[in-house]
């Protein structure tokens, strides 16, 4: 995480944070803290990991992180009708937030078992991704990748893309697993 | 009048709060929103359904034949229950019924 950034009149800051698909709760609450301080998500990056907010007032938001199975025009809709209001999106995911006030923290489900299909669809990108890769190394261009200069020097952001799919995938295999025990 | 049940549509029961009242909403045609309001009003505030489960919940019903689509109107697709929706529904009355009646004959029927 970079060091916080303000513009000049001070109303504006720009912080990255570091997050992945099996560490959504870790962004949703770094998101809440910063609006519980007077500072609001205004827009994020198309990845998603450099947030610029805007001070205001200090305030209770609930901030979650969507990654649908699909999206139609009603998703849209439904979310704002429940009083949600979408603040960024990427390649599938969407950030909302709420604002509210008492103890009640709204949220998205009732239960776990739609989080639990969410890392079901991310382990199965994940297990598509590595076999892929595992596909490619172990295809025609082995050779390649062990026997030239060049190849060696591919291998190593090529290895370090299978280490983060393999990690990914044990992750969100981890975390299942807690929701799991969760479940009523 | 009652329908012959899929697989499929066997597998909601024993049904969760949220799918039951879902389906319970839709007797009556109603939108997303109109779904939360209700169910919040008729358990008197204790369920508020959320977005992502009221969404994700009627695309599978809908896919799985329970609920079908009466009109789209500003966005918003207006649902009502499938005959198929409504056996799932009354199987899943007559399970609770049978909860409630024994509950009650063990616990508050008084014994000499």
């Amino acid at each position: 995480m970079s060091a916080e950034t303000f513009t000049r009149d001070g109303d504006t800051m720009v912080r990255w944070f570091w997050w992945s698909s099996w560490s959504t709760e870790r962004l949703e609450e770094w998101l809440e803290e910063q609006a519980s301080r007077g500072w609001h998500l205004e827009k994020a990056d198309r990845l998603l990991l450099r947030c610029r907010f805007r001070r205001g007032r200090p305030k209770k938001v609930r901030y979650c992180v969507d990654f649908p199975a699909e999206v139609s025009g009603d998703y849209y809709t439904l979310y704002s009708d429940a009083g949600w209001e979408l603040v960024a999106t990427s390649t599938g995911w969407y950030i909302w937030r709420a604002e509210y006030t008492g103890d009640r923290r709204p949220e998205l489900f009732n239960d776990v078992q739609p989080l639990i299909e969410r890392n079901n669809r991310l382990l199965l990108i994940c297990a598509l991704g590595l076999m892929s890769q595992l596909w490619i190394f172990l295809g025609p261009a082995r050779e390649w990748f062990l026997s030239t200069t060049v190849g060696n020097i591919v291998l190593i952001p090529y290895v370090l893309v299978l280490f983060i799919l393999v990690a990914g995938a044990g992750a969100l295999a981890a975390q299942t697993q807690r929701l799991r025990q969760r479940k009523p | 009048m009652p329908v012959a049940l899929t697989a499929v549509q066997r597998s909601y029961l024993p049904m969760s709060e949220a799918a039951y009242y879902i389906l319970l909403s839709l007797t009556v045609p109603r939108h997303g929103y109109g779904i939360m309001q209700h169910v919040e009003t008729i358990t008197g505030g204790r369920l508020v359904l959320g977005p992502g489960t009221l969404y994700g919940s009627l695309s599978r019903m809908e896919k799985d034949g329970l609920i079908a689509v009466v009109v789209e109107e500003n966005r918003r697709k207006v649902y009502v229950v499938t005959d198929a929706g409504r056996t799932l529904l009354q199987e899943e009355l007559a399970r609770l019924k049978e909860l409630v009646a024994n509950g009650v004959a063990a616990l508050e029927v008084s014994r000499p």
